[in-house]
């Protein structure tokens, strides 16, 4: 078996439920770690990030282990930012990512991927992997039957080239 | 710097012309930035703010514009000055107040444009506007924000966007605000009913002054909430249909006003300015009210004299620092009121009501 968004082997799998239809979905290692499904110590599963393509939503309680991790580069705790709302730096998004996922998804209705402008100096980069990207996601909505998933991804795709004409 | 000269005129944004500005009073959109590689302002050392501040001043200085930016710093001014610079919508609270150290303020003669440093982000652009002009507002934002980006890092990612510090700004960074006058809906009382679309969509609605309960005056400031992974024009435009909608409402609430209860309004109105033009003391709660009244009796055409731009002028110059600078001394609790209303009286002496 394949992985749904490269050619090597899938080595994990999940369920995956889309408009009340059931459908599994195989990813190789490097494609689940990259689109954080699963931690770096492969005994820790990502719970909330599992949740969240399972069932659209998070909901998993947060760990005191969670609440003691730092920010490297600017020792925010994240027990600092829980009470003050407030990050610490740009690399606190790397750094509590999975943490920080499902409170982005309730703050900014469900979404937790930008966009929108670019700037400038990586404009026509990301434009590109970004069309890439997008018509990928195309591809598998139509293979799964998410029309109302495939015509979101067909407007993003539309907007991105009136963005690229910029 | 010297603000007092600044009461001589009006930011552009006050103007009370502009796209249908007989309900909107003005437009604004802000967006959110930090520079790469660099803790956000409230995790910063005052050395760490005092670099960002030269930085984004020096920058800022550069830019080349229709209407070239001056910086000042805020933190070497006095408390009402910057109490002078929130009234005129320049600055925020925070800016003025709670936050500490090297921090300040650009902005364009006309104030159409104004760019906080170190901020709750380190830098934080407005673009204002007179009446509905999202579009125009957006452009010039963009513009000046491209500009900077030429110069500087910001912190990006492809997947969040724009990096701020709290994650309800992050992705485009951009809060687009429209200010509303809804004085027939508010005498109607169908506010709420005209508000609740609202929800559904991700506006968010508040009153200008007297946070919480009921809006003062009835002026209601119409914002995007969403940030992340909805763009700045599909922002733009969600937030565009549903003002014309409450446009459409106040306006036919207006006209049934005008048609079933003329004589009421009418007495609203001369009653309003009866108060203005003879009050011996005025709070600015009361000031807000009365020149709500005022300001519907000038788009129904009830009162001769007056055009939208005084009342505006009356709005502004009537809260405390403004009214301090003008009258030319501090003053606290009843003397500002007795001042406040000696104020209005002059200025409206002449204004009377039509028919
Ligand atoms: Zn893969
Ligand atoms: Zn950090």
């Amino acid at each position: 078996m394949k992985c749904h968004y490269c050619q090597n082997p899938a080595s994990v799998h999940l369920t995956k439920v889309v408009n009340k239809t059931i459908s599994e979905v195989h990813l190789c290692e490097a494609c689940a770690r990259e689109k954080n499904l699963i931690p770096d110590s492969p005994n820790d599963l990502n719970v909330p990030a599992v949740l969240q393509l399972a069932f659209g939503q998070a909901s998993a309680p947060i760990r005191p282990v969670q609440m003691e991790s730092t920010c490297p580069v600017c020792g925010t705790p994240y027990a600092h930012f829980r009470a003050q709302g407030r990050l610490g730096c740009p690399h606190d998004y790397d750094v509590f990512r999975p943490l920080l996922e499902p409170i982005l998804e309730r703050v900014q209705n469900g979404s937790i991927r930008h966009v929108g402008k670019l700037p400038g100096r990586h404009r026509r980069r990301l434009t590109i992997a970004r069309r890439v990207e997008l018509e990928s996601n195309l591809k598998l909505a139509i293979e799964v039957e998410d029309y109302e998933k495939a015509a979101k991804l067909r407007n993003a795709i539309r907007e991105l080239g009136v963005e690229h004409e910029r | 710097m010297n603000v007092s000269h600044m009461t001589s005129h009006l930011g552009e944004w006050l103007r009370g012309s502009g796209p249908e500005s007989d309900v909107v009073v003005s437009t604004r959109i802000r967006l959110a930035r930090n520079l790469a590689g660099e803790p956000f302002t409230t995790r910063a050392t005052p050395h760490q703010k005092a670099e960002v501040e030269s930085r984004l001043r020096e920058v800022v200085e550069l830019l080349e514009l229709e209407q070239p930016l001056r910086y000042v710093s805020v933190a070497a001014m006095p408390a009402i000055d910057r109490q002078f610079l929130v009234e005129r919508q320049l600055i925020s609270r925070e800016l003025a107040g709670v936050l500490e150290g090297p921090r300040g303020v650009a902005f364009d003669e006309p104030e159409t444009v104004s760019l906080m440093v170190n901020e709750e982000d380190h830098l934080r652009l407005q673009s204002m506007r007179s009446g509905l002009e999202l579009e125009a507002a957006w452009a010039t934002i963009d513009r000046v924000d491209d500009a900077i980006e030429s110069r500087v890092e910001y912190a990006f990612t492809d997947e969040f966007g724009y990096l701020t510090a709290c994650p309800t700004n992050v992705g485009t960074g951009m809060r687009a605000s429209v200010l509303l006058h809804l004085p027939a809906l508010g005498l109607a009382k169908q506010i709420d009913k005209a508000f609740k679309a609202l929800q559904k969509i991700n506006l968010v609605v508040r009153g200008l002054y007297g946070e919480g309960s009921r809006a003062l005056g009835d002026f209601f400031q119409i914002s995007n909430q969403i940030t992340l992974g909805k763009s700045e024009v599909a922002s733009l435009s969600d937030i565009r249909t549903v003002i014309h909608e409450i446009i459409k409402y106040e306006r036919m609430a207006r006209t049934t006003l005008m048609r079933e209860a003329r004589q009421n309004i009418l007495d609203k109105v001369a009653r309003a300015l009866g108060t203005l033009q003879s009050a011996t003391m005025m709070t600015s709660e009361e000031t807000m009210e009365l020149l709500s009244a005022v300001r519907l009796g000038v788009h129904l055409k009830l009162v001769g004299d007056l055009s939208p731009l005084t009342v505006n002028e009356l709005f502004i110059h009537t809260q405390p620092a403004h009214l301090q600078k003008l009258m030319g001394e501090p003053l606290d609790g009843e003397a500002r009121n007795a001042a406040r209303a000696t104020y209005l009286r002059n200025r409206l002496r002449t204004a009377g009501s039509s028919s």
